[in-house]
């Protein structure tokens, strides 16, 4: 270069243009590379060998650069004073230098001007990688590269683009052989290596092979635009618009997926149709979409057409309507059955009746489509599960089998127009057999399909919460016995309940057959203690303190009896014996055993007043046993400890003790004092008492103690729920929802039954039923749980439950405005007032509770109907 | 295509096993064995645990149905009746992909 240091005009005229252009090709390559420092000397020198105006200016451009450089390093003092004396020196560069200073280093170069220096055989591979690094970034189209006048056509990088070009037409265009798209000539360094995936991508895309296609797409370099076909690509494998696309990338999805886009759109318009109830509509889009649908996806419209018609009929558009713009008929196969079955246990509906009826045509579809056997424990599961939803009915169930007799079945009204193969399902089934409205059938015909112990539990659980007989739970421990004749539980469910009908020889003989089957197990060994002391109760209630004596004698031998619980109500037998004999000295010596294996007098005391009032024994006849406020307390000690280990040792042995007579004041502040010092079983122990014996605010202040440490917030949310005053129905089923909710995430079913038995039993779903409301069942968000939490344990003061006479009255006329009948007040007031008698505070609650559950049915629920499902399922 | 390992509520076993609706129990282990064979768990622990899950279920009867009767959404969109479909493809030629790629 120094070779051309001091050229005369002339010769500068001659040699100007080709150095000029050599000089601004090195230049602007410099400034490609972010070398402006480099590029302001060469231009420098080049301004020296030349001095014209296009010198000047690649000069002037070069210093922008580096007062761009410079500012971008926060060098702004250096950057100004560079300017001044650039200023200074060359004025023409004023307006250079108002614009804005280059964003980029390679912002002001075309994709020719970035490439040419690639032609240079002889350029420096640094210079050589950092252009080609460069281009990988700015391709966005191969084929600008092919045909850009930059590189020379023989061109390596020219050949490679223009391959890649021509393969990523093809490819884009029709189906292509493997060797079109081979492009062995593109290496993986090659800045072309990101669009020789891409094309791969793109042809295994349409030979359908997803997972190579999403390989290549893998492998595309994340700084090449060719990265931003992936999403689209994507988004059309997996046949799901991706919400995020860019209009043009969401263009691209839409083409190459064809008409199933326009069917996906066509399909998300009339569900907001649906929802948005513009029925009109939506019978005219489900015209459309039939249409669409046949032909992007010809096979996809019958199952589209159940869909809908299931859809249609639960948003009550018209069915003929409905029907004619099907196209066609729809098939009540298995699957319309099953999503039919599904939509109907919706728990907003009113009923699970229909619910039922649905899956047991179901089940004959399924089993003629040969989803599963007719017998087997797929079907038992089928029927234990309709067994249940019939099971929340309650007393609903019984008025709508009535109203079924008679009911020809879902044969006569759904298959007039079905082809024969899915009538022929139906072949044998009776209609006048309506064993699926029978949750007691159900069970049977499930425990003989799959003779199996949980579905014996599940019936004997339903038997117990429908039948307050023992006959119903006897009934299906015989089925369970005669079943699995090794199982130990029957039995021991019979022994429970020959022993509660005072038929001990019975107890006893079932429980030596369980005994004699599985002697070492827990429940054996428990129920054999728990006869032994029913039966010394039961001597003892006959005053033949002799015959309770023996029993206590076996009961002594067992090994049981060395624990502490076992031990102390032995004592407490014995001590009832020496009461009855008059033994003093024998009755101290009980009372100091049991005393000492208790650790404590106070606990002995009241374990045996409760054991000798369930035996019998009038309070006269055993002074300074029960009455606990008469009894000197040791400092640790507190009565609500004391009450809960007695209660304790009560469910221990199936004693069911009465409730302490404390004043209620004391036990409440006992328990809110000292609550914390009691263990979880014994907490709870306390609360299911106070429940029991409508102890609300005792029961209330156990659940402010439990919840308050969180370790079991369900079963204290159920005691909760139980303690609330009848005026705060909406808070106490609130309370039974987050409580169901906690017990299904810890598969506690025990405690789920409790739930639904008490949310069955509670005025709320009393005031439901005789409203013909729909029930309350939900789930509740994460969100909607914290916060019935929070608020629960936040509410240690149990809440008031007087109101006025005014606020009363103001609840029975907002009550009888939304019946609209301003008759109906004198009516009720008069001589045959139905709720003569009730309490005034119950009276309340029923008032509030109509009002509330009315408010909430006429303001919210659109798409409630009322008693439609409770009428007639259909 | 699927990330995850676990098998969700509306994927169907059977399918992920490569069986019938009816097969046997035999058929079953048998298909869950070829299965692990392909996917082994050291090398596709993911695709391993979906097969591994959708066995769990086809084994035991009672899961079967459960899975089974849940395996619907009535609520779900109705577009989404034609997600993971394998509908036409289309060939829309260069300038619609080039204007995505060009597209920031």
């Amino acid at each position: 270069m120094s070779k051309h240091h001091g050229l005369s005009p002339q010769q500068q005229s001659v040699a100007g243009p080709a150095l000029i252009e050599a000089g601004e090709q090195q230049i602007r390559q410099l400034l490609a590379n972010g070398n402006s420092r480099s590029a302001v000397d060469r231009a420098k020198e080049l301004h020296k060998q030349i001095n014209n105006a296009a010198s000047e200016a690649l000069l002037v451009e070069a210093y922008r650069a580096r007062i761009g450089s410079l500012r971008e390093h926060r060098m702004d003092a250096e950057a100004d004073a560079l300017a001044k004396l650039v200023l200074e020196r060359y004025p023409s560069a004023a307006k250079a230098l108002k614009d804005p200073a280059p964003g980029t280093k390679t912002a002001i170069l075309k994709l020719d001007d970035l490439v040419r220096p690639l032609a240079d055989a002889q350029l420096p591979s640094e210079q050589r990688g950092a252009i080609e690094s460069e281009l990988k970034k700015r391709l966005d189209d191969p084929s600008a590269l092919a045909n850009g006048p930059a590189l020379p056509t023989d061109h390596p990088l020219r050949l490679q683009a223009r391959a890649v070009a021509d393969a990523f037409t093809a490819v884009t265009r029709g189906p292509v052989t493997d060797e079109q798209v081979e492009l062995n000539s593109v290496s993986r360094r090659s800045p072309l290596a990101p669009w020789k995936a891409l094309v791969r991508a793109i042809a295994a895309f349409y030979e359908r092979d997803d997972a190579a296609a999403e390989r290549y797409l893998q492998s595309i370099d994340a700084e090449s635009p060719a990265v931003r076909a992936a999403a689209p690509l994507r988004s059309a494998i997996a046949g799901k618009v991706d919400p995020q696309l860019k209009p043009a990338a969401r263009s691209l999805y839409d083409g190459v997926s064809g008409a199933a886009a326009a069917l996906r759109d066509a399909l998300d318009t009339l569900d907001s149709m649906l929802s948005s109830n513009k029925k009109t509509k939506a019978i005219s889009q489900i015209q459309s979409v039939i249409k669409l649908a046949a032909q992007a996806a010809p096979d996809l419209v019958p199952r589209l057409r159940q869909h809908i018609e299931i859809r249609g009929d639960t948003y009550e558009l018209d069915p003929d309507r409905l029907r004619g713009a099907l196209g066609g008929i729809t098939l009540k196969d298995a699957y319309f059955w099953l999503l039919s079955a599904r939509t109907a246990e919706d728990p907003k509906k009113p009923s699970f009746i229909p619910a039922s009826c649905m899956w047991e045509e179901f089940r004959k579809h399924a089993i003629h489509e040969g989803w599963f056997e007719g017998r087997g424990p797929e079907v038992a599961a089928l029927w234990v599960h309709m067994a249940g939803l019939l099971g929340m009915e309650g007393e609903v169930l019984e008025e709508a089998r009535r109203e079924f007799r008679g009911f020809p079945g879902l044969a006569a009204l759904m298959y007039d127009d079905q082809p024969k193969e899915i009538r022929a399902a139906l072949a044998g089934s009776n209609p006048a057999d309506q064993y699926y409205l029978d949750p007691e059938k159900l069970f049977q015909r499930a425990c003989a399909a799959d003779p199996r112990a949980e579905t014996f539990q599940q019936w004997m659980a339903w038997a117990a919460a429908t039948d307050s007989s023992d006959k119903g739970r006897d009934k299906v421990a015989e089925a369970w016995r005669r079943a699995l004749p090794n199982d130990v539980r029957p039995l021991l469910a019979l022994t429970v309940t020959a022993g509660k009908r005072d038929a001990l020889q019975k107890a006893i003989g079932f429980l030596e057959k369980a005994e004699k089957l599985d002697p070492l197990n827990p429940d054996v060994r428990r129920a054999r203690v728990q006869m032994l002391v029913g039966s010394a109760l039961k001597r003892l209630r006959e005053r033949h303190a002799h015959l309770a004596l023996r029993d206590v004698a076996v009961l002594e031998k067992l090994p049981q009896a060395r624990e502490t619980a076992c031990s102390a109500v032995i004592c407490a037998l014995r001590y009832l014996c020496c009461l009855q004999n008059r033994d003093e000295a024998g009755m101290s010596e009980q009372l100091r055993s049991a005393s000492e294996a208790l650790g404590s007098e106070v606990v002995a005391r009241c374990l045996f007043g409760n054991i000798a009032r369930l035996s019998g024994f009038s309070p006269p006849k055993y002074p300074g046993l029960g009455q606990l406020t008469d009894l000197t307390m040791q400092p640790a000690e507190s009565i609500a400890g004391v009450v809960a280990s007695v209660l304790l040792i009560g469910d221990a042995f199936s004693m069911a003790f009465p409730f302490p007579d404390v004043p209620t004041d004391l036990l409440v502040k006992e328990v809110r004092a000292r609550g914390e010092k009691l263990d979880n079983a014994q907490l709870r122990a306390l609360g299911e008492a106070a429940v029991r014996d409508g102890e609300a605010e005792v029961a209330y202040a156990v659940s402010v103690a439990g919840l308050a440490r969180g370790s079991s917030d369900a079963r204290f949310l159920l005691i909760r729920a139980q303690s609330l005053p009848e005026n705060e129905t909406n808070r106490s089923s609130e309370c039974l929802d987050a409580a169901a909710e906690l017990a299904r995430r810890n598969r506690d079913m025990q405690l789920l039954d409790q739930i639904v038995e008490e949310r069955r039993e509670s005025f709320s779903a009393f005031a439901t039923r005789i409203f013909d409301l729909p029930d309350e069942r939900r789930e509740l968000s994460e969100t909607e749980l914290n916060g019935i939490l929070k608020r629960e344990r936040k509410a240690v003061a149990y809440p008031a439950q007087k109101r006025s006479p005014a606020h009363r009255k103001r609840l029975w006329d907002k009550f009888s405005s939304m019946f609209g009948d301003e008759d109906e007040e004198d009516e009720f007031y008069g001589e045959d007032d139905p709720f003569e008698g009730i309490p005034a505070d119950a009276f309340h609650a029923f008032v509030e509770e109509a009002a509330r559950a009315m408010q909430s049915r006429t303001s919210g629920g659109a798409k409630r109907k009322r008693g439609g499902g409770r009428k007639s399922p259909f | 295509m699927h990330t995850q390992g676990a098998l969700d509520a509306h994927d169907d076993p059977a399918e992920v096993l490569g069986v019938a609706l009816s097969a046997s129990q035999d058929e079953i282990r048998a298909a869950y064995l070829r299965k692990v064979k392909e996917f082994p768990p050291e090398r596709e622990p993911a695709e391993f645990e979906r097969i591994r899950d959708a066995y769990d279920i086809l084994r035991d009867p009672h899961r079967r149905m459960a899975h089974r009767m849940a395996s619907v959404d009535p609520s779900a969109p109705l577009s989404s009746l034609l997600d993971g479909r394998a509908g036409a493809r289309k060939f829309v030629g260069p300038d619609a992909w080039l204007a995505a790629i060009r597209e920031k």
